[in-house]
């Protein structure tokens, strides 16, 4: 083998190695999710209806949701034009929220008191991460 | 002659008096009716709360209301002049809210037959007020503007909140009296005024806010005269100055309404929505790809630009959406469409489940048996598993036993630890703790040590023996400090110190 041919070698070599070393930083950083509450379904409290004085008005607005799932602080993964890779620091509960109406016979129900809630469970789990560089011997 | 001039000129001043006096007696007389039972109640014997910066519109445009309403609360107070002293507005609102007070502690108290009889008279005072002042949505919105600039809902003492409570159900009432009367007499002027106030009035503060949407979502009050107003709302929302949520239900409730009575048909809607795409404003693409994705000719290009938008809280919006108004069979369509978008998200089939547990549960099996998409297995087990639903554990059993992903057998567990027996949640994190693919992945360790939270309340041995296992098994630190603080809080002499 020529010299000329291991040098050729031995770049070519070296080329594949930085190339794939490059390649094997997956190019993502961290993208904050704040914490959420979202609500579901709708339990008729204060009996939906209420009569007085000869109307009957729909009081949709007095319902209390089912459950609520509320969703802690989490990240999540996004694409990224720089060297950089995500590294996991924690886990975050989601928690689920049930309710149940609280006197659903009473004409006045004061602003937020229309329902209570019956009892809460962690419903799943989401990730924390944070944004690091691509190390030379990341895997 | 100067005697004459004097004498004639004394003659013309007594008879300008005269003429004053008479036209203040007169002015007076006509005046009086309107200030005892309305327009001073709500200003004149106030409490003394200072009127704050700001609702200076909502006032004047509530009193412009009120002066037009005048003649009628005259008519209407005159014959009661005989029986009984006419009502003081802000004296029944107080009434109300001492009356909603005692009932609901007499129905603490279990005094089941006297709250009830309480209740009855609530109700007749709450008829009395709406037959004496036909005005009463408009006094009742300037009780409320002068309540806002205080601290949130859930801040304000009993008393605050139970007041709000009253003022909603005669904003409620009055609006409901004045739509059946529109209806009547074919004439929308006077709902429409009120509307318009009240959407007037939704900036000033969170209070405000909340009650037009508690007065107006899902109400069929909205109509195309105060499309300005509510497309005002969107811009202030696009600015952060207001609840972007309340201004989206605000749009979507005005287009159900233009669409279901006529004034704009479904095709004019969708062609608008189209056009709102382009809006910068969050609430009304949100309501724009609401109406496209309830119009089947639109759906498909609708998905399709959700999808190059790549807008995850969009996805998020529209999907939640979609699970609580689309035909279920659709819904479980476009959540699957949307979940590339959906990966981080947990619960969008939360809603869904609610109105169709089977639905989802069947989605789950057809997935399964493909063996396609985990991430939506696992949303569809979170979907009907953490409803309170008997349907949940079955699925939840069926993938704990045979789901290929951990992942989806993890979100079972967790249903285990919410629906199913303790004795049967220890078994399925047994049964999980026994896969190298989950005793070896810091991870899915993580996932199992939050779901202990929900057998914190149970048996302290259980916890403890559960405990023992996982810390035998390769935790991130962040997992072994959150089954400490488990351990903590479960345990009788909390976590033991040599962590074993």
């Amino acid at each position: 083998m020529s010299p000329r041919s291991v040098l050729f070698a031995a770049f070519t070599l070296l080329f594949a190695i930085a190339t794939s070393a490059q390649g094997s930083c997956p190019k993502k950083q961290a993208q904050h999710v704040p914490e959420t509450f979202t609500m579901h379904g709708q339990l008729p409290c204060s009996g939906g209806t209420i009569s007085f004085g000869g109307l009957t008005i729909t009081s949709k607005s007095t319902a209390c949701p089912v459950f609520a799932t509320h969703t802690m602080p989490h990240e999540i993964e996004a694409s990224a034009t720089t060297m950089t890779m995500l590294e996991l620091t924690g886990q975050a509960s989601v928690w689920i929220y049930y309710f149940e109406c609280r006197q659903e016979w009473l004409v006045i129900l004061p602003w937020g008191s229309s329902c209570v809630m019956k009892s809460q469970n962690a419903g799943s789990d989401l990730q924390r991460y944070r944004t690091v560089p691509c190390g030379p011997t990341t895997p | 002659m100067p005697q004459k001039e004097s004498s004639g000129s004394h003659k013309s001043t007594v008879l300008f008096l005269a003429c004053l006096i008479a036209g203040v007696a007169i002015g007076a007389v006509v005046m009086w009716p309107t200030s005892e039972p309305g327009v001073d109640s709500t200003t004149g014997t106030a409490s003394g709360m200072p009127t704050p910066p700001g609702n200076d519109n909502a006032s004047t445009a509530t009193e412009r209301e009120a002066l037009n309403d005048r003649a009628n609360v005259t008519a209407l107070a005159t014959p009661a002049e005989d029986k009984a002293p006419p009502l003081v507005f802000r004296e029944c609102v107080a009434q109300l809210c001492a009356m909603g007070l005692r009932t609901a502690e007499l129905a603490q108290e279990d005094e089941a037959e006297a709250a009830q009889l309480l209740n009855e008279k609530v109700r007749d005072l709450l008829g009395n007020v709406l037959e004496q002042f036909s005005d009463a949505g408009e006094r009742s919105l300037a009780m409320l503007v002068e309540m806002s600039g205080g601290p949130e809902v859930d801040k304000r003492p009993l008393l605050d909140n139970t007041r709000l409570g009253v003022l909603q159900l005669l904003l409620q009432a009055e609006l409901t009296r004045r739509s059946q009367l529109a209806d009547t007499v074919a004439d929308r002027s006077r709902i429409n005024a009120l509307v318009q106030v009240i959407l007037d009035s939704m900036p000033i503060g969170s209070l405000t806010a909340e009650m037009g949407d508690r007065c107006l979502h899902k109400a069929p009050f909205l109509r195309v005269a105060h499309e300005p107003s509510v497309l005002n709302l969107l811009k202030l929302a696009s600015e952060d100055q207001f609840p972007r949520d309340v201004a989206t239900n605000m749009l979507m409730t005005l287009w159900d309404n233009l669409k279901a009575t006529g004034e704009r048909s479904s095709a004019e809607l969708s062609q608008l929505a189209m056009l709102r795409l382009d809006s910068t404003d969050p609430s009304e693409i949100v309501a724009a790809c609401r109406q496209l994705l309830a119009d089947e000719q639109y759906r498909t290009i609708i998905l399709s630009w959700l999808r190059d938008r790549k807008d995850t809280q969009l996805a998020l919006d529209i999907a939640q959406l979609a699970a609580k108004e689309l035909p279920v069979s659709d819904a479980l369509v476009v959540l699957a469409e949307l979940a590339p978008l959906l990966k981080h998200a947990r619960g969008t089939y939360m809603s869904l489940g609610l109105r169709s547990p089977d639905a989802v549960s069947e989605a789950y099996r057809s997935h399964l048996a493909a063996n396609t998409q985990p991430d939506i297995r696992r949303e569809l087990i979170m979907g009907v598993g953490m409803i309170p639903h008997a349907a949940g554990l079955a699925v939840a059993e069926l993938a704990l036993a045979n789901d290929p992903s951990p992942e989806v057998r993890i979100q079972a567990m967790y249903v285990f630890t919410v629906h199913a027996t303790p004795e049967a949640s220890e078994q399925a994190i047994n049964q999980l703790l026994d896969d190298p693919q989950v005793a070896n992945h810091q991870q899915r360790l993580g996932s199992i040590v939050l779901a202990l939270q929900n057998l914190e309340k149970g048996d302290p041995n259980r916890i403890a023996r559960l405990a023992a296992r996982l810390q035998s098994l390769p935790l991130a630190d962040y997992s072994r400090i959150s089954l400490k603080q488990i351990l903590d809080r479960a345990l009788p002499g909390g976590a033991p110190t040599s962590g074993g």
